[in-house]
């Protein structure tokens, strides 16, 4: 029996109670959800004070000013701190068990919260270099995560991720 | 003026719980959707404080061990019969590495109460009132991501200040308190606090703990009560019912917890993911 059955059975819960929670982008944020979906992580730039601020808001954190743009980050970090997680999350995150959520420090400045994917977690080290990765969360929401830095590699792999978003009906990700 | 606090948790089903302070702590649009919870904000915490201190694991563990030999005084703690050794805490369930379910706080049901009044009032109503002597507080974050302070080894640049404004208002200093009344809920907050409390160097506060200081009969009694650790986490209550402890303690009703002949103490308050701070100078008589 699947661990969402066993739960289903003991709790009485459904599968609408496994769904993931979903970001819903405010007016502000939108475009940041919309880079995601072109594989591109955008912060927004004050071009008063220059400050970069995530996540994005309505004006400026540091200066209130509102003319700000954004501009597409290097999707290079590196991991501040982290959690593994293992036991009693809400029930959308008890089959990804375990999972990382970790204090991640984007070259650009901003911190953020997010997931290291594609790395044991007693491979993490605090100050390791990380590198963007985009996942779909769901049709036409995609999540920036971290995973260590060169683990991607070959072409081929790119390709390989090109097509998989091709056939989730998502845009890849520029290639290189 | 009465002021009463009550919360009722044992309502809820676990499911219900951990969905709750999933989204109670965590941001809807850039947290929560990265499976955040207060365990794993928590537990981040406590790997980075760790990490840029070189604060051990069993340093952390002893935070709980020290709540849980306060809470062995209190009859009206949740943990009041059961004992808890470092071992315990390390060896029970993994929650978030490096979180172990024994430095998680526990929900429970509770309600405490106190009467606020004037000082010059307070000597008609009550034998041996308790003064607030000086009282400050700061905000530093909605997420941690954008805390004013932040490396997670030195929050007390955050804290600190704020103590500080609460002692000089009330023309005392660090070593003149008798008592630490310190919620962090988690160990880890614990610590971050009492390395701002000016009785220790910021970082060394893991080992202050591990000397036993902070237990009872050491040289700096803190969270006399066991917190939300050991007492039990009352939602907004936790930091009102270590309030009210203080109270106790200074008017000589805190039984067998009672640390002998405390005269002053500081007292902190903060909610939501670790966003502010408010500490509070108490005394049982006002300092010439």
């Amino acid at each position: 029996m699947s661990l969402r059955d066993t739960l289903k059975e003991k709790l009485g819960c459904t599968d609408e109670d496994f769904v993931k929670p979903l970001p819903h982008p405010t007016k502000w944020s939108a475009p940041f959800w919309e880079g995601t979906k072109q594989g591109t992580l955008l912060l927004k730039h004050c071009r008063n004070c220059g400050t970069i601020d995530h996540p994005p808001y309505l004006y400026c954190t540091n200066c209130s000013s509102e003319e700000a743009e954004w501009v597409e980050a290097s999707g290079k970090a590196t991991l501040y701190a982290y959690a593994v997680n293992s036991y009693g999350v809400p029930l959308p995150f008890v089959e990804d068990l375990p999972y990382v959520t970790a204090l991640i420090d984007l070259a650009e400045g901003p911190r953020m919260i997010s997931n290291i994917v594609g790395c044991a977690p007693e491979e993490l080290r605090n100050g390791m270099e990380l590198e963007v990765v985009f996942e779909e969360l769901a049709p036409n929401v995609v999540l920036p995560k971290w995973r260590p830095a060169g683990a991607e590699g070959s072409d081929m792999e790119r390709e390989y991720q090109r097509v998989l978003y091709e056939r989730k009906g998502m845009t890849a990700p520029p290639s290189g | 003026m009465l002021v009463i606090h009550a919360q009722r948790f044992s309502q809820f089903s676990a499911n219900e719980q951990a969905a709750y302070f999933a989204h109670a702590g965590s941001d809807l649009e850039w947290e929560v959707p990265y499976g955040m919870t207060y365990n794993a904000l928590a537990a981040m915490m406590t790997q980075g404080y760790m990490a840029y201190t070189g604060t051990t694991l069993e340093q952390v563990a002893g935070v709980c061990v020290a709540c849980r030999k306060w809470a062995n005084r209190q009859p009206n703690a949740m943990f009041r019969d059961k004992t808890l050794t470092v071992e315990q805490v390390l060896n029970s369930r993994m929650v978030a590495y490096p979180l172990t379910a024994y430095m998680c706080n526990v929900l429970a049901d509770g309600g405490c109460a106190y009467v606020m009044t004037t000082a010059e009032n307070a000597k008609k109503v009550c034998k041996n009132p308790v003064y607030v002597l000086g009282e400050a507080s700061d905000y530093s974050h909605r997420s941690i991501i954008k805390s004013k302070v932040r490396d997670l080894d030195r929050m007390h640049e955050f804290y600190a200040p704020v103590a500080q404004k609460a002692y000089e208002q009330a023309g005392l200093g660090p070593e003149d308190m008798d008592i630490y009344e310190i919620y962090g809920a988690y160990p880890v907050v614990s610590l971050m606090m009492a390395d701002a409390l000016g009785i220790v160097e910021p970082g060394q506060s893991g080992a202050l703990v591990e000397s036993g200081a902070t237990s009872p009969g050491g040289k700096y009694p803190m969270t006399t009560n066991g917190e939300a650790m050991s007492f039990g986490h009352t939602g907004t209550g936790v930091g009102f019912a270590l309030f009210v402890e203080g109270v106790r303690q200074l008017q000589g009703k805190a039984g067998k917890a009672q640390v002998e002949d405390a005269r002053f103490l500081i007292d902190d308050c903060g909610g939501g993911a670790f966003m502010d701070v408010h500490f509070t100078v108490l005394g049982n008589q006002i300092p010439s």
